[in-house]
């Protein structure tokens, strides 16, 4: 079953999560817990994230701005990730990469926005 | 003594509507490549039996994707015995490429700070020099006609990477460029034969200059890749004299690989296609997206092989522990429940590709290739915005190895 597939015939978990793309519109969608965000946010959010490494903290497509509120709710960066996002213009204090960060229930509100694509 | 083969699998047990009978490797089935794309991009994974091994070809893009996204299934991994000699592409250096798991994640990490985006950004003024320099060259000849494979897009990343980033004099990017067209040689070794003498001293004599490089960089470091490199560190890890090696290979033989496919794709496609060079002219902001178009239109790969570590399955097809199993990114690109209309080239589809790969191997040097590819294509249009094939009949004759879509001639005219 690809990703497309089973987020397509996944049950909503009602954990919501807002993304605001790259022009700046908001959309909020219902995230499956236990995949990671950027799964959630290409498969079941339609988002224009490429997740070109997969998810192995190699490429920087999913690169998402956590809303500060929220940033403090996550587990910490690894090294790989903080150095990888060091390699990119676009990173800022609230920077994450969307691959290396599982939703849970305690994510339940979570706002974030798509980075600039580099 | 003869060289034992690989088991070869029992066919009877494969099921025979999924067997399709083909020479990856010919002229003829790469010049077959879009129509055979188009066909393979709706069918579950198949088989193609050869004299040595049986392959699954994957070529949807879901299942491509699962293929590259899949390292602990399927690894990159060259298996070191007698029969997989067409495989080993890089004779027995360890590359970046057919590394897995840690070993892969350590080694990538340490070299990934060389390709980041802003290291790539920073080359944007090297590339321009390394382009234009390639032109004015072109330029002094008196007759219009030039071969637009030999001298540029063949030489693109030579420019770029070798002499630019790399900073190597001109013997020692001709050294490279040997091993380079070494490499198909080696592709098309048959299981249990002897690497033709070529192959054997064109990579040694890449392996002398190499040692030679690191001595005078470690002694005398620049602010080129190799020194960084050298100096890269992972906390106190860094890279050690093998992987040193090892990864400079990789960068050099891998870059040149990659971007000879990738161009030939590209400039092929544009060639044909005068009305989309004519808007590309007007409307230069199109590049990156064109080239994108173009990769998919055209890919550099025709397939791309990996190892089965287990029995498993990909798409309903039954894949047996030892198999080799190739991804097809040219029929991936012709998917039509990701690309609609796949045969139709359009220049504003911006398309997303598997054309640097995808999983834990895409490409490292994705951005610099595009970057370079982009700066390429925009200066010999500003150039020649006129260009058109010498041979309004040109068909190109593919070489390089198996799997790969490499032209070496394309003879243009650069003034209409």
């Amino acid at each position: 079953m690809s990703d497309a597939e089973g987020a397509a015939g996944s049950r909503p978990s009602g954990l919501k999560v807002t993304c605001v793309d790259r022009s700046g519109e908001a959309s909020a969608f219902s995230a499956q817990v236990g995949q990671t965000l950027m799964w959630n946010l290409k498969y079941v959010a339609g988002q224009d994230v490429a997740a070109a490494c997969g998810g192995h903290a190699e490429c920087g497509t999913c690169h998402v701005y956590v809303d500060r509120i929220w940033l403090a709710q996550l587990t910490d960066a690894e090294e790989q990730e903080t150095e990888l996002l060091e390699g990119f213009e676009s990173t800022t204090e609230l920077s994450r990469l969307s691959c290396q960060i599982v939703v849970s229930a305690a994510l339940d509100g979570l706002s974030v926005g798509l980075a600039p694509e580099e | 003594m003869v060289t034992p083969l690989p088991t070869p699998v029992d066919t009877q047990q494969l099921d025979p509507t999924r067997i399709v009978d083909i020479d990856l490797g010919a002229p003829s089935t790469k010049r077959a490549l879009r129509t055979m794309a188009a066909e393979w991009a709706t069918r579950p994974p198949f088989y193609v039996v050869t004299e040595a091994h049986t392959l699954v070809i994957c070529a949807r893009h879901a299942d491509v994707m699962e293929l590259y996204r899949d390292d602990d299934r399927f690894s990159t991994a060259v298996p070191r015995q007698p029969g997989y000699e067409m495989f080993d592409k890089f004779f027995g250096v360890r590359v970046l490429a057919q590394m897995d798991g840690e070993a892969h994640a350590r080694v990538r990490r340490l070299m990934t700070p060389a390709f980041s985006p802003k290291s790539v950004k920073q080359l944007a003024t090297n590339i321009d020099r390394a382009v234009n320099r390639m032109l004015d060259e072109i330029d002094t000849g008196a007759d219009p006609q030039f071969d637009l494979m030999q001298d540029f897009g063949n030489r693109l990343i030579v420019e770029v990477l070798l002499t630019e980033m790399l900073g190597l004099s001109p013997d020692q990017t001709a050294t490279f460029v040997r091993t380079h067209r070494a490499i198909p040689l080696i592709t098309y070794t048959r299981a249990g034969q002897q690497y033709p003498d070529e192959v054997v001293e064109a990579f040694a004599a890449a392996r002398q200059m190499i040692d030679e490089i690191i001595a005078e960089r470690r002694s005398d470091p620049g602010d080129d890749m190799i020194s960084e490199l050298i100096q890269a560190r992972d906390g106190t890890d860094r890279l050690d004299d093998t992987e040193l090696f090892d990864q400079i290979f990789t960068v050099c033989a891998g870059a040149m690989s990659g971007t000879s496919g990738a161009m030939s794709g590209v400039l092929y496609t544009l060639m044909s296609n005068p009305e989309v060079i004519a808007t590309l002219v007007e409307e230069p902001e199109l590049i990156p997206g064109a080239i994108e178009e173009c990769q998919r239109w055209h890919s550099g790969y025709l397939t791309f092989p990996r190892f089965a570590q287990r029995d498993t399955e990909i798409g309903g097809t039954p894949i047996l522990a030892g198999m080799v199993v190739r991804a097809c990114p040219a029929a991936a690109h012709m998917d039509p429940t990701v690309y609609p209309e796949p045969l139709t080239f359009d220049v504003d589809r911006k398309p997303k590709t598997v054309a640097f790969g995808a999983g834990p191997h895409l490409c490292i040097g994705q951005r610099l290739a595009k970057l370079a590819m982009e700066r390429a294509i925009t200066l010999l249009l500003d150039r020649y915005p006129t260009i058109s094939f010498a041979d309004p009949e040109y068909v190109p004759d593919y070489g390089g190895s198996v799997g790969e879509m490499r032209i070496a001639s394309m003879p243009v005219v650069r003034a209409g």
